[in-house]
């Protein structure tokens, strides 16, 4: 498309930075001090030193040379130009009697003249100079503003050409070195300006005659002429340039030359400048937005009154060899770049959109108010001066108290029209932005708070939506915003650090700025740029990072404003303090729903634990269980019984607690029990369950205990997969380990899993103790673990009954963690003998 | 990244050692402009280099002997010491021989070129001096000490407006080549466009007011042009500058000549003839030609003849225009002939060396004294032709010639007007007042005065018996 262009930003801002340089040189040359004789010399003469004009009172006046004159010789030494004249005069001290050749009409004479102290340049140099910078300032504005845009780069170029014209070409030519080639400079940018001129109308504000011709078909070819020939119109100029020089130098005639340049190059200018307004007025005509129409009509009379001066009196200047006219001229120039920077910042032109900060304007009022009182305070002295009043000592006091008295309130009466005129939608803006961060704080719900924002914000800012993501877990989750974004989006903590530290609302094209960007916030920045996504915010309070926020570009695709993100800033920290608000008791309800569910849980599980467990007789047995939290991982449970045994219990340990240990201790008494009622033969049962769990595919397994009573009551048989070790008790208090066979990998740990019964003879009064490691591994506040060397203590010392045993080793456990918090879920199986039997 | 930079100024710092060396050896290897090892010689050379574009000669002459004195192995030095003394001088065939042989070797190129250069002009070699300069200048077309001499060469052969081309070109070079600028002058005056010689002498003048050639220049195209307080203030300035500035005391008596002030005039020539540095004028017989012509003014005709025959025509190579003015004038016809045959003898010697430019001149002062001649016989007729002639042959080229031609155009003038040619008269009358408007009535030559038409009187006697009579 015409509009957006390949881009040349470098160049430009090259050119620009060059310009500028240039420029300055201009500027700063002037200032240095040096030996100056008071000629300007006639910029059109390159090749001689003609004087265009000489100052009054200075050397050179007193000297006799006037305007017309040519200065031949210089202290004895030729000079064919400026350069040479400045390299000589730099030779002289100030002060110093000079002889100077000087051609005046026919006559050759020698002369002396009494250099003095170089002037600065004249009030029309220093207008030009303000105005080429105002240009220029206006050109860089818009460039930065719009940089892709075909426009606007032209727009560019033509005010650094502008610059370079006024500040290098209008300056009055004396000896400095730097004249040569600034004014070199000059005349080239002069030659350019034309078709700068003419290229920027006919694209400005945008090509509406180009985007209307392309609709038609008849005038394709137009438009592909101009698509590939424009760059001819600055060949034009260069040709006319150097073709006016060639055919005067063909018929041996002096050109006639006007501020460096053909009178041939200024018709050309004006030619083109008239084309240009009729490019301006078609493009109007196309046009349909009535903003844009109101901003072009503004440009155009701006240009007509500020161009047409200034191409009459140079061709009038031209025509009668004078610059006479040619200051009258310049001074209406200034309302090109005035009513260009006025029509973009009040009609959005060039797509620019500016929000003018009241502080720089306060200053630019009250500076201004204070240079009308001082201006007042002149006035009245001077009108006064001489008088009584003026004499009197009263007279300076009471002129500052009418003045500190009527200072503020006119500065205040200013400011207010100030505000009205500008600030008028920022003011509405900043008081709907307050409202909603009212109307989100009073919210407690979340969803309300979110609706509210991503809602609200779009009507608010113009912008095409905003999105919002919280943080949930380890990614931030869309909880409002077009599905056409990401669903979910990673938390990256580089950019979570850069949002903070910039603790304001970032536009992704300022991401490109991130030190060290990574890939993850390049592709991100890309994924959510893709999108339209034209700003991102952290929502962050003190404690926590809630989320982020994700902001569109506006309507008009242009990005926001840092003062509308400065305004947002305000609003979204107070969306983060009441989105942290509404998460904290979003989380409460959940984790109190959760509390109950547990409980829930905890009654099925402890149903889940046989209430009685029965043994032939002959035999006693007892069992407890405790789990570390209100779900546990252990379990006991009493097997179905077969004929040839006197009861089976089993006890479990399952890896993992809480909810997930739960639901795999669940899995495995399911198992457990369902497979026993086939499968008597306690190997069978625990390598079948090892294959169940293992199927289960969470890497969970269970530490697993079987005893089962023999139906003599005599023996004891018993299987132990990851437990601890039983302990025996014989009757007469000795403690023992059972032996254990040597395959006891816990159940559903590895895919094939060999077990082994084994098979003890117990006596009258022998107890055998299982256990799971809950109980070694409790804590004393201290730290210090209960251990097998005190459990064996507490079990040698306990009564020969399996259930004293078991509510002992429970006290004793009790006892050692002072009722401190249970690391491990705590199960005690106790099997032993009747000491009647 | 941090490799690439290191990389990067490796290689410029690698470039730049090794321009330096190349710069340093190629300085090395740069010979200077002048060859000589003694310091004191160059300074000495330079000097009388100066006072030589100066026209102080003399001093010249001295500074570069001493620079032979500190380096007799100075081969520039011979050179300009030998062009810069008077070709008739003994001493100038001396060290052109020096030059052939010297060893040229060891010297630069410029100096190569100036010695073979010079050899080849000394010999009359034209052809191998134009060879030398164009090929020289095809290798150093910007060298300053080259296009002056191809510039000499163009003004010499008065092709005026490629010599002014070339000066031009000179002086755009080095502005202040204050030699260009004198030259300038001197071609805007050979063609006639007096008002731009006076201002290349004016901005000679500027440039080296310390110098007193400017001031002789501006003061013989003053002279020329009748404004005669003007020159003589101009001739002041030179004298103020330079007292042994002798050409100045020559134009002093030529201005007091043509304004009748024949006796200070004699003072001034006694001074002449007191300078030492200014000997050379005693010695080509150029004081008593002048010593002569003043008597010739007075009328003291018979004093004028006696100086003339003195000697002093054999200083003058047998030939001198007043001589053989007075000589006709007064009826010696032996030392009329044997002027004219001095004078055959002068044109010859300039056709078989090839200066066409000597041959054209010595054919303007033939037809010259051939129209004298005729007048004096009283063929006025026969007069004007060779007048006209001579008219034809003659420009303003430096002051001598361009009084040479005013005065030739006065015995036209005087002839037309005896014969009643008053139409051609009067505009060779308005011609000469167009130069110089005060010459016709002030300056006086006596034979003129008393011409008349041929029929008034007899033919047997000569115009200066008839002149007596006036003079009494």
């Amino acid at each position: 498309m015409e509009s957006r262009a390949l881009n040349v930003t470098p160049l430009l801002l090259a050119f620009g930075i060059l310009s500028f340089g240039l420029a300055g040189v201009s500027i700063v040359d002037m200032f240095f001090p040096r030996p100056y004789d008071g000629v300007v010399l006639d910029a059109d003469y390159a090749d001689s030193l003609v004087v265009g004009e000489v100052i009054p009172g200075s050397g050179a006046d007193r000297a006799g040379i006037s305007q017309g004159d040519t200065i031949l010789g210089i202290g004895r030494v030729l000079v064919r130009n400026s350069t040479d004249a400045a390299r000589r005069l730099n030779d002289f001290r100030i002060g110093a009697s000079v002889p100077y050749l000087v051609q005046s009409g026919a006559k050759r004479e020698e002369i002396n003249v009494e250099l003095g102290r170089r002037r600065l340049g004249d009030g029309i140099y220093f207008y030009s100079c303000t105005l080429g910078f105002s240009f220029f300032f206006v050109g860089l504005f818009v460039l930065v503003r719009q940089p892709t845009l075909r426009a606007s780069q032209i727009f560019f170029l033509l005010c650094g050409l502008f610059m370079l014209f006024l500040v290098c070409r209008m300056r009055p030519a004396s000896y400095s070195g730097v004249d040569s080639l600034l004014l070199a400079v000059g005349t080239v940018a002069f030659t350019l300006l034309p078709p700068a001129f003419l290229h920027f109308y006919l694209l400005f504000p945008r090509p509406a005659w180009l985007e209307a011709l392309r609709r038609r078909p008849r005038w394709q070819a137009l438009v592909s002429v101009w698509r590939s020939g424009w760059p001819l119109l600055y060949v034009v100029p260069i040709l006319v340039y150097w073709g006016s020089l060639l055919y005067a130098r063909m018929r041996d005639q002096k050109v006639p030359v006007l501020n460096g340049a053909p009178v041939a190059s200024w018709w050309l200018l004006a030619i083109f400048v008239v084309l240009g307004f009729a490019a301006l007025v078609a493009n109007f005509r196309f046009l349909r937005n009535p903003r844009e129409r109101r901003g072009m009509a503004l440009v155009l009379t701006g240009s007509f009154f500020g161009l047409m001066p200034f191409l009459i009196s140079t061709l009038v200047a031209a025509h009668q060899q004078s610059q006479t006219f040619l200051l009258f001229g310049v001074l209406p120039l200034a309302l090109v770049p005035l009513t260009f920077a006025y029509a973009i910042v009040r009609f959005q032109l060039l797509d620019i959109r500016v929000i003018l900060r009241r502080s720089l304007l306060y200053t630019v009022t009250t500076a201004l108010v204070t240079g009308l009182y001082a201006g007042g305070i002149a006035t009245f002295n001077a009108l006064f001066k001489g008088s009584a009043l003026a004499a009197s000592r009263s007279f300076p006091i009471v002129l500052a108290l009418a003045i500190i008295l009527l200072f503020d309130p006119f500065r205040r009466r200013v400011q207010e029209v100030i505000d009205r005129f500008f600030f008028a939608s920022r003011s509405r803006l900043e008081r709907a932005m307050v409202e909603l961060g009212e109307a989100v704080t009073a919210q407690v719900d979340l969803q309300t708070v979110v609706k509210e924002l991503v809602e609200k914000l779009p009507q608010l800012l113009g912008v095409r939506f905003a999105a919002l993501y919280l943080v949930r877990g380890d990614r931030l989750k869309r909880e409002a915003g077009p599905t056409t974004l990401p669903a979910s989006l990673p938390v990256l903590p580089e950019l979570e650090r850069f949002l903070r530290k910039r603790s304001q609302l970032t536009r992704l094209d300022q991401l490109g700025s991130l030190p060290l960007r990574s890939h993850e916030v390049a592709r991100m920045v890309d994924k959510l740029t893709g999108v339209g996504v034209g700003a991102i915010g952290e929502l962050a309070s003190r404690r926590r990072h809630v989320g982020m926020v994700l902001l569109a570009t506006h309507e008009s695709r242009l990005p926001l404003e840092r003062d509308e993100l400065d305004l947002l800033q305000r609003l979204l920290h107070q969306a983060a303090l009441a989105l942290e608000t509404s998460l904290l008791l979003e989380e409460r309800t959940q984790q109190a729903e959760l509390e109950r569910e547990l409980e829930i849980a905890a009654t099925i599980q402890a149903q889940l634990l046989p209430a009685e467990l029965r043994f032939a007789a002959g035999w006693e047995v007892s069992a407890s269980c405790l789990p570390a939290r209100i779900v546990g991982g252990d379990f006991y449970s009493q097997l179905p019984s077969q004929d040839d045994n006197g009861g089976a219990v089993i006890y479990g340990d399952v890896s993992g607690k809480s909810v997930s240990g739960a639901l795999v201790m669940m899995a495995a008494h399911e198992a457990l029990y369902t497979l026993a009622m086939t499968q008597p033969q306690p190997a069978d049962l625990f390598a079948l369950t090892n294959r169940r769990l293992y199927a289960l595919g969470n890497r969970s397994f269970v530490a697993l205990g079987y005893f089962c009573a023999s139906a003599d009551g005599r023996r004891l048989r018993y299987l132990v997969a990851g437990q601890p070790a039983p302990l025996l008790r014989r009757r007469d208090g000795e403690v023992s380990e059972l032996p254990l066979s040597e395959h006891r990998v816990p159940v559903g740990a590895l895919q094939q899993g060999e077990y082994r019964d084994l098979e003890i003879d117990l006596e009258p009064g022998d107890v055998v103790l299982g256990y799971s490691d809950g109980v070694t591994d409790a804590r004393s506040p201290d730290g210090d673990f209960f251990g097998e060397s005190r459990l064996r203590d507490v079990v040698a010392a306990a009564p020969a009954s399996p259930s004293s045993l078991v509510d002992q080793v429970l006290a004793a456990v009790r006892d050692f963690s002072h009722g401190g918090l249970q690391y491990d879920d705590l199960t005690l199986v106790a099997v032993g003998r009747s000491s009647e039997s | 990244m941090r490799k690439l930079v290191w990389i990067l100024v490796t290689v410029i710092l690698g470039v730049g050692v090794v321009a330096g060396v190349f710069a340093y050896w190629a300085l090395r290897s740069e010979k200077g402009p002048w060859t000589t090892r003694s310091p004191a010689a160059l300074d000495e050379f330079l000097a009388g280099y100066a006072d030589r574009s100066r026209h102080y000669h003399f001093d010249a002459v001295a500074h570069f002997e001493r620079a032979l004195e500190l380096d007799p192995d100075f081969t520039a030095a011979k050179l300009y010491l030998a062009m810069t003394l008077p070709h008739d001088y003994a001493e100038h065939q001396r060290w052109f021989d020096e030059l052939k042989l010297a060893d040229l070797e060891p010297l630069s190129e410029r100096e190569r070129f100036l010695v073979t250069y010079a050899l080849a002009r000394h010999r009359n070699d034209e052809a191998t001096a134009s060879r030398i300069l164009e090929e020289y200048l095809a290798v150093r077309p910007e060298d300053p000490f080259a296009i002056r001499e191809q510039c000499e060469n163009r003004w010499q052969d008065q092709h005026w407006d490629d010599a002014e081309q070339c000066y031009r070109r000179l002086s755009e070079l080095d502005p202040n080549w204050a030699e260009a600028q004198n030259r300038l002058g001197y071609i805007a005056m050979a063609q006639g466009r007096f008002a731009d010689a006076e201002e290349q002498f004016s901005t000679y003048r500027f440039i080296a007011p310390d110098q007193a050639a400017p001031h002789h220049s501006l003061a013989e195209l003053l002279l020329l042009l009748g404004r005669y307080e003007e020159a003589d203030e101009a001739l002041d300035e030179v004298l103020e500058i330079k007292e042994d500035f002798c050409k100045a005391y020559r134009t002093r008596i030529r201005l007091r000549s043509i304004t009748g002030r024949y006796d200070t005039a004699e003072d001034v020539l006694d001074e002449l003839a007191s300078i030492p540095t200014c000997s050379y004028y005693r010695d080509l017989g150029v004081l008593c030609s002048l010593r002569a012509w003043l008597h010739y003014q007075r009328g003291e005709v018979d004093r004028a003849w006696e100086i003339l025959s003195g000697g002093c025509l054999e200083l003058c190579h047998g030939f001198d225009p007043i001589a053989f003015r007075i000589a006709a004038m007064t009826g010696r016809a032996e030392a009329v002939a044997q002027m004219k045959a001095a004078l055959q003898s002068l044109h010859q010697e300039s056709i078989v060396l090839e200066k066409p430019v000597y041959a054209e001149y010595y054919a303007a002062i033939q037809a010259h004294v051939d129209g004298v001649e005729r007048m004096a016989a009283g063929d006025l007729e026969q007069a004007v032709e060779h007048f006209r002639e001579s008219d034809r042959r003659l420009g303003y080229w430096a002051a001598e010639r361009a009084s040479f031609k005013l005065f030739n155009r006065l015995n036209l003038l005087r002839v037309l007007e005896v014969l009643e040619y008053e139409e051609e008269a009067a505009t060779l009358r308005a011609e000469i007042a167009s130069v110089n408007p005060r010459v016709i009535d002030e300056f006086r030559i006596p034979d003129l005065d008393s011409l008349e038409k041929p029929s008034q009187h007899s033919p047997d006697r000569a115009p200066w018996d008839r002149g007596a009579e006036t003079y009494g």
